[in-house]
C-alpha cells in the first residue's frame, strides 16, 4: 500500500496575465522503503510539488494522503502531530540551519516541538546517537554550522530530519551544492538510511544521472507534468518520452573515447513559438505531431509491455496503435 | 584530439604561486601551477572547491580579490608576462586579448542596463568605434552566440533573459575585444542540462570558428570527458595531473584523479553504493606534509606521508605522485569498487561511514 498518495495535485501561481500553472493535475504514489525520485529542469515545478507533498504549499485541487490520512483536511493541531512523519531536506544546509544555534540544539529542536524525549538531556542524549550515525561525533554538539563543511552540515541536516523518527522524506536536491567527492558520501548516507528505517522518499533533484543510484523509480516532470514514471533502472536504459531522451542525452559523459553530446546538442532542434494546449514539451519535441499541440497527452502504460512505465506521449500512443493492428 | 606538440602555446602559466593575507602570516593558496593553452584547443582544470582552480583563473586576468596576491610565476601571453604588466596595460589584454565568462551570468550582468548597451560598451572599451558602430556590432555579436532576434534582444534588460541566454550574453562580452584566449569560469554549472549541451556546443563552434585557446575551469569530469583536449587535475593547490583528457581519464596516473572520475554516479546502480573519496578536502590552512592527498588517498605509504612527491613526466601525463611509476591507480580503482559494491550489508556500510567521517574530522580539526 502507497504510504504517500498524491492524487491529480494542480497549482497556480499569480494571476492575470502572469499567472504561471506551476503543476497540471499530477498522481504519483510513495509506498514504505521506496525511494521516488522527481526528475525535471529549473521550474518544472518539481520542488513546488515537493512542498505540496508536505503542505508547506497548498494546492489548488487535488488531494494528499499521508497514512491514509488526507493531509489538506488535517487542522492545524493534527497537521502539527502529522509533521512528525514527514521531514524535509533541503539544497543548501547553510540556508537550512540556524547560523545561531549549535548543532546538538539543532537536531533535538525537532523533537522539542513534537514532545519526543522526557526532558532536554534526553533528547540531546538522542541527539549524539543520531550524529554518531551519521557519521559526526559528539564534539560536533556544542560547534556552530559556520564550523563544518557542506558535506558535514547535509549530514547534521539529516540527522535533524531524522529526528522525529519520520515516515515520510523530502529532499530537494540534498547533493546539488555539494562537491562531487562529497557527494558521493551523502548520497551513500542517505541511501543507508533510508533502508534502515524503511523510508518513503520522495527525492527531488534535476541531474538524471543520480536518479539510478538513489531511486527505485523515477517520475519525470516538464512544464508541471509528469512524461514519463517508472522503474529506475528502465527509464535510464530504455527512456521513452522524448523529453527524458533529451535529457538522458545532455548527461556529460565520462568515457573521452565516446565523446557523443556536443553532437546530440547540435540535433536538439530549436524551440518553436508557437504556444502549446496540448503536451506542454511539443515546442521543443523532435517528433512533435498535429494533433500534440491541442490535445492533452494522458499517461498510460504500454499493455503488452513486461515493465511498468507509464508515458504521457501521443507520438507512442500512434506508435502502440500500428503495433497492435 | 590531442596534438599538444605541434601548436606552438598562446598562454603558458609557469609557476604559478598565489598568497592570501592571514591573521599568522601569508597563507598559500595556489603552489607552482604550470599550465598551457593552445590556439584552437580546450584545456579543463578541474577540481573540487577550494583546490585553487578559481584563483587561478583570477591570477591569470589580474583580478585577484583584493586579500590575494601572486607570490611568484609568470602568466605568458605571446612572450608577455602579464604578472609584471602595469595595470593600465593590463585592462587592455583583459576584456581584449582574453575574453571570460563566469559561474552565475545574471551577477556578472548589470541589472540597469540593456544587454545590447553592455555588449557595446565593452566593444568601445576595446575598438575604436562610434556609439552606433558598436551598437550593431553588439548586434552582430549576439547574434553570433545565436540569440535569436538579436536587434530586438539587444534592447532588453537582463531580466527578460533565461539562465542560458545571459550566459549567451556574457559569452558576447567576453568575444567584444576579439580575443585569442576564452577563460570559462564553471560556465555552465548553474544551467540545466539540456541548456549546459547547447551552451557547451556554442562554446565549441566558437572556438573553431576564431581558433580561441580556451580554459575551462570546472568541477565536473563529465563536461571535462566531452569538451577538452587536455585536463589539469588540481587538488589543494597544486596541480595533481595534467594531460590529453585520454589519457588522463582512461588511465589516471593519480590516485584522486582516479577517485574524482570515479565518484560519478552515472555507472552506479541501485543497491550499489558511490565510491565515495573519504574525508574532505583541507582548507589551505591545514594542508598535510608530504602528498597533500595521502589523508584520503587508499594507495598511500609512509613516503607519501613523509616527503611531497615531485613531478613525473610519464608518457604525455605530468602527475606528481610518487607511486606513479608503480601503475597501481588502475588496480586500486577495481579494488575500492568491489569493497564498495560488496560492502551492502549494514555493519560493513557503516564502517565505511564511519570511517568517512573521521577524516572528515580529522581534517576539520586541524582547521
Amino acid at each position: 500500500m502507497a504510504l504517500v498518495e498524491l492524487d491529480r495535485i494542480t497549482k497556480a501561481f499569480g494571476r492575470g496575465r502572469r499567472r504561471v500553472q506551476a503543476l497540471r493535475g499530477i498522481s504519483l504514489t510513495i509506498a514504505r522503503g521506496e525511494t521516488l525520485a522527481l526528475v525535471g529542469e529549473s521550474g518544472s515545478g518539481k520542488s513546488t510539488l515537493g512542498r505540496i507533498a508536505l503542505r508547506l504549499v497548498e494546492a489548488d485541487e487535488g488531494t494528499v494522503r499521508i497514512l491514509d490520512r488526507p493531509v489538506r483536511e488535517l487542522s492545524a493541531k493534527e497537521l502539527r502531530s502529522a509533521r512528525r512523519d514527514m521531514q524535509m531536506i533541503f539544497q543548501d544546509p547553510f540556508g537550512s540551519l540556524d547560523p545561531r544555534m549549535v548543532i546538538g540544539e539543532l537536531v533535538a529542536e525537532p523533537m522539542t516541538v513534537h514532545g519526543i524525549g522526557a526532558d532536554h538531556d534526553e533528547r540531546l542524549a538522542r541527539a549524539v546517537e543520531l550524529l554518531e550515525r551519521v557519521g559526526l561525533d559528539a564534539s560536533a554538539m556544542e560547534r556552530f554550522p559556520y564550523e563544518f563543511s557542506g558535506g558535514q552540515l547535509q549530514r547534521v541536516a539529516i540527522a535533524r530530519a531524522l529526528a522525529t523518527d519520520p515516515k515520510f522524506l523530502v529532499c530537494d536536491e540534498p547533493v546539488a551544492a555539494l562537491d562531487v567527492s562529497v557527494r558521493a558520501q551523502v548520497l551513500n548516507l542517505l541511501t543507508e538510511v533510508q533502508r534502515e528505517r524503511g523510508l518513503a522518499c520522495l527525492f527531488i533533484t534535476h541531474d538524471l544521472s543520480l536518479v539510478r543510484a538513489v531511486a527505485d523509480r523515477v517520475a519525470v516532470i516538464h512544464h508541471g507534468a509528469i512524461v514519463e514514471c517508472g522503474p529506475a533502472e528502465e527509464v535510464y536504459e530504455h527512456p521513452r518520452h522524448p523529453y527524458t531522451q533529451a535529457l538522458l542525452s545532455a548527461v556529460p559523459g565520462r568515457d573521452p573515447d565516446r565523446r557523443s553530446l556536443l553532437a546530440r546538442a547540435a540535433e536538439q532542434p530549436a524551440p518553436q513559438t508557437r504556444e502549446s494546449t496540448g503536451c506542454t514539451f511539443a515546442n521543443r519535441c523532435p517528433l512533435v505531431m498535429e494533433r500534440c499541440w491541442t490535445d492533452v497527452p494522458t499517461p498510460h502504460v504500454d499493455a503488452a509491455a513486461s515493465h511498468e512505465v507509464e508515458v504521457a506521449c501521443h507520438h507512442l500512443d500512434v506508435h502502440r496503435q500500428q503495433a497492435l493492428q | 584530439m590531442s596534438t599538444t606538440e605541434q601548436t606552438a602555446p598562446l598562454l603558458e602559466v609557469r609557476g604559478l604561486s598565489i598568497e592570501a593575507k592571514g591573521p599568522d602570516g601569508p597563507l598559500v593558496l595556489t603552489e607552482g601551477t604550470d599550465l598551457t593553452i593552445r590556439p584552437g584547443q580546450t584545456l579543463g582544470l578541474v577540481g573540487e572547491s577550494g583546490s585553487g582552480k578559481s584563483m587561478t583563473g583570477l591570477a591569470m586576468l589580474g583580478v585577484l580579490p583584493p586579500s590575494v596576491r601572486v607570490r611568484a610565476g609568470q602568466v605568458l601571453l605571446g612572450g608577455t608576462d602579464l604578472i609584471a604588466l602595469p595595470e593600465k596595460e593590463l585592462r587592455a589584454v583583459r576584456g581584449g586579448r582574453i575574453g571570460m565568462v563566469f559561474q552565475e551570468p545574471r551577477r556578472s550582468l548589470d541589472p540597469s542596463f540593456t544587454v545590447g548597451d553592455q555588449v557595446a560598451e565593452t566593444i568601445r572599451a576595446h575598438r575604436e568605434v562610434s556609439r552606433k558602430q558598436a551598437r550593431n556590432l553588439a548586434v552582430e555579436l549576439l547574434d553570433r552566440v545565436r540569440i535569436p532576434d538579436p536587434g530586438t534582444r539587444a534592447g532588453q534588460y537582463p531580466h527578460q533573459f533565461s539562465g542560458g541566454m545571459c550566459q549567451r550574453v556574457m559569452l558576447a562580452v567576453a568575444l567584444a575585444g576579439e580575443p585569442e584566449v576564452l577563460i570559462a569560469d564553471e560556465p555552465t554549472t548553474a544551467l540545466d542540462v539540456t541548456v549546459q549541451a547547447a551552451m557547451l556546443r556554442l562554446i565549441k563552434d566558437l572556438q573553431e570558428e576564431l581558433n580561441l585557446g580556451v580554459l575551462l575551469i570546472t568541477h565536473d569530469m563529465g563536461v571535462v570527458a566531452e569538451v577538452c583536449d587536455d585536463v589539469a587535475v588540481m587538488y589543494a593547490g597544486q596541480v595533481a595531473e595534467v594531460g590529453p583528457v585520454r589519457d588522463v581519464l582512461s588511465a589516471p596516473r593519480h590516485p584522486y584523479s582516479a577517485a574524482l572520475r570515479d565518484a560519478t554516479p552515472d555507472e552506479c546502480r541501485r543497491g550499489e553504493l558511490l565510491q565515495a573519496i573519504p574525508g574532505q578536502i583541507p582548507p589551505p590552512s591545514a594542508w598535510p606534509s608530504g602528498c597533500r592527498f595521502h589523508p584520503r588517498c587508499s594507495l598511500a605509504v609512509d613516503a607519501c606521508r613523509e616527503a611531497a612527491p615531485d613531478v613525473l613526466q610519464l608518457g604525455r601525463t605530468r602527475v606528481r605522485c610518487a607511486r606513479a611509476t608503480e601503475n597501481l591507480t588502475e588496480n586500486s580503482a577495481n579494488n575500492s569498487t568491489n569493497n564498495l559494491t560488496e560492502n551492502s550489508t549494514n555493519d560493513s556500510t557503516e564502517n565505511s561511514t564511519n570511517n568517512s567521517a573521521k577524516n572528515e574530522g580529522a581534517g576539520h580539526g586541524a582547521r
